[in-house]
């Protein structure tokens, strides 16, 4: 199952938060540690500084504490400040009462030089040892010099830097999680209008409302938008297919029921029982291909009338080879329309195959985008035409009507005088007029610059949310 | 005229195959798209019905390597769906001409005759040759506007004749396209038809129509041009 978005955000912002305040906690730690060490440096060196003070050096050479040192820990056993003096030629030493009997290592060390390190008493004790080496200028014949060594017992620095440690990532762990917890808090409150339309697709499916109804925040206006164009798409198409559904068995039923009667009479006619089927197959025609109307949809691909309209007029003027209809496209190459491909086509194929049918020499198509107004988006206009006889203003009405109250002939072609009836007009323009219905748009009868028929559809197109 | 058939509905295919052979037409049946690719190969079609959804090689497929093997003669689409990407799809693909299910035995003839006359060059659908004029959707000949009687097969013969007018023809091919592969080819059978032929359209052996050419074959022989139909209707 994929993250959800929530775990996914809330996952990648602990893992930065977490190496960012692992990385700060770690170079706080190491500074402090740093400064603590110099510390203790500084201070071993203070309490070299007072031993030499204090010490005097008799006569022979050997050393003796001769002023009292301030201080005190020197004199309190395993007190954790040990100090050390060491003749170089190791003939005599003085060392505090608070190492009772133990040693500090240490290297002897020519005047001036001083070392700072950690280390253990003889006794295993870790300490931090400053050495020093000196030497008494006015006794120059009996000095060999001496290596003065002050050690501090590491224990309180441990402590010290356990404590800091103990603090830092104490803090650095709270506010991290106090972070988070503003995360995820802004995550919730950021994902909320996510969660409502997963409500409201719940409320959809369970046939509680039609639409996404409430206000979404502007990024997600596209999602929710194309999403109620789709439902309502699917809408129609479902009450398109229900009425067809409807009209197809309720119209059947006249044509079954005279098929029928005249079965069960005495004397059946076959005529009568080939009209009939006629009838049939016309109804079934019609009302299958009406309520295949994709309709008007946000999220049709765009496509090109000019290749659509070139490829149905490629082959009707195959099909119409003998008669040697020129015809014409004065459709821009680039114009792309967002209306369904299938519905396209059959809008075209519909209008083109009349004006073929009815035209004697030519027929034009036209087609366009009108730009959108203040009070409509843009609208597709097309437009076929043909020098044929025409359709008479009184007819017009009935051609225009919905339905399949006009008989239309099986197949115009097939009837040569046809051109002066309407009849074979009638099932083509009445699918053209419900993909035009399907687009909420309109249809318009008139004569063209040739007297012949003019039939122009009129198909709104949807402004794509921004 | 031979004409292949390819549906895969048995019923349909029958029906069409029996009255298309009642026409005159010697018929190919075929039932899926490689029995038909076959066919239409391997037999010297006239013109063929293509029904599209077919299994085994769709009628679009079909018609696509049809024409890729450069067998050119006429295709008429049957489509059971009205819609116009199947034939726009169909027409695309190479075929001339359409017909939505269900159809009239009538209209589909009518589409076979103009189909078949396009292909040999002619526009209008009645025929003129001399004194014979021939009309190919009454199916009716008259020789100086006297009604000739023939049977289907015997129309169908001198239609195929009269479209190929002024080409020689050899037995073979004449038998070729006048029989289908379950006839009884035999060059005798040819020439006795002719023959009979022959002695309907010409009694008195005045006009000689058809031009016997010795080991080469048959041709016919008057000029013939096309025209309107006579009763004044429009032209196609």
């Amino acid at each position: 199952m994929t993250m959800s978005l929530n775990r996914r955000l809330l996952l990648a912002a602990s893992v930065v938060l977490a190496a960012f305040f692992g990385i700060t906690g770690l170079v706080l730690e190491r500074a402090y540690r740093h400064s603590a060490e110099q510390a203790v440096f500084d201070r071993l060196q203070g309490q070299v500084i007072a031993l030499i003070a204090a010490l005097e050096q008799h006569d022979d050479g050997t050393v003796y504490l001769a002023n009292a040192l301030a201080e005190t820990r020197f004199f309190t056993p395993d007190s954790g400040l040990y100090g050390q003096v060491v003749r170089n030629d190791h003939r005599d030493s003085w060392r505090s009462l608070s190492l009772s009997g133990d040693e500090i290592i240490a290297a002897s060390l020519a005047r001036g030089q001083q070392r700072l390190y950690q280390t253990r008493l003889k006794a295993g004790l870790p300490v931090f040892v400053f050495s020093l080496g000196i030497s008494w200028d006015d006794k120059a014949v009996f000095d060999r010099g001496y290596t003065f060594t002050v050690a501090e017992h590491r224990q309180a620095f441990d402590e010290q830097i356990a404590a800091f440690r103990r603090l830092l990532w104490g803090w650095l762990a709270a506010v991290a999680a106090g972070l988070l917890l503003v995360q995820g808090s802004i995550l919730r409150w950021g994902l909320a209008p996510l969660r409502r339309v997963a409500v409201e697709l719940m409320q959809i499916n369970n046939g509680r409302q039609q639409r996404l109804q409430q206000d979404y925040p502007q990024e997600l206006r596209g999602l929710t938008a194309n999403l109620n164009a789709l439902l309502e798409t699917q809408r129609l198409q479902l009450q398109r297919y229900r009425h067809a559904l409807g009209d197809l068995a309720h119209s059947l039923k006249t044509p079954l029921a005279l098929v029928r009667g005249d079965l069960e009479s005495s004397r059946p006619q076959q005529a009568l029982v080939r009209e009939q089927i006629d009838h049939m197959v016309q109804i079934v025609d019609y009302q299958l291909q009406r309520a295949a109307a994709a309709g008007r949809t946000a999220l049709a691909t765009p496509v090109s009338v000019a290749a659509v309209a070139g490829k149905v007029m490629d082959a009707l003027d195959k099909v119409y080879y003998d008669k040697g209809m020129s015809a014409e496209c004065l459709v821009d190459a680039d114009l792309q329309v967002q209306v369904d491909r299938q519905d396209l086509m059959e809008l075209l194929g519909n209008l083109l195959d009349n004006a073929y049918k009815y035209g004697r020499h030519r027929l034009l198509l036209t087609a366009e985008v009108s730009a959108a107004t203040d009070r409509s988006g843009p609208v597709f206009e097309c437009c076929v035409e043909d020098d044929g006889p025409g359709i008479d203003e009184h007819l017009r009405e009935h051609v225009l009507q919905r339905g399949t109250r006009i008989r239309p002939d099986v197949d115009g072609r097939a009837d040569e005088t046809g051109a002066a009836t309407v009849g074979g007009q009638g099932i083509g323009l009445a699918v053209v007029q419900d993909i035009v219905a399907a687009y909420a748009g309109r249809l318009s009868i008139d004569r063209g610059r040739w007297q012949g028929a003019r039939i122009c559809v009129y198909l709104p197109l949807m402004d794509m949310p921004a | 005229m031979r004409v292949l058939v390819v549906e895969d509905e048995t019923t349909l295919r029958e029906q069409l195959a029996a009255q298309l052979r009642q026409q005159g037409y010697a018929v190919d049946a075929a039932a899926d798209g490689p029995e038909g690719l076959f066919a239409g190969s391997e037999y010297p079609c006239d013109i063929g019905i293509i029904d599209l959804g077919l299994p085994g090689l769709s009628g679009i497929e079909l018609i696509r390597k049809l024409r890729d093997q450069g067998r050119r003669f006429p295709i008429l689409i049957l489509t059971a769906r009205g819609r116009w990407q199947d034939k726009v799809e169909g027409l695309e693909a190479g075929a001339d001409d359409y017909l939505v299910k269900p159809f009239h035995i009538e209209e589909l003839l009518a589409r076979l005759n103009a189909l078949m006359r396009r292909d040999q060059g002619w526009t209008r659908p009645v025929m003129q040759c001399g004194p014979l004029q021939l009309d190919t959707r009454s199916q009716l000949v008259h020789i100086d506007g006297e009604s000739v009687e023939l049977t289907a097969f015997e129309y169908k013969a001198l239609e195929y004749l009269v479209l190929h007018a002024g080409q020689v023809l050899s037995k073979t091919e004449l038998s070729e396209h006048l029989y289908d592969e379950e006839a009884d080819r035999d060059s005798n059978v040819i020439e006795v038809f002719i023959g009979r032929l022959r002695r309907k359209l010409d009694p008195q052996q005045r006009l000689q129509p058809i031009e016997t050419l010795r080991g080469r074959g048959y041709r016919f022989s008057l000029d013939c041009h096309d025209v309107s139909a006579s009763n004044g209707e429009n032209t196609l």
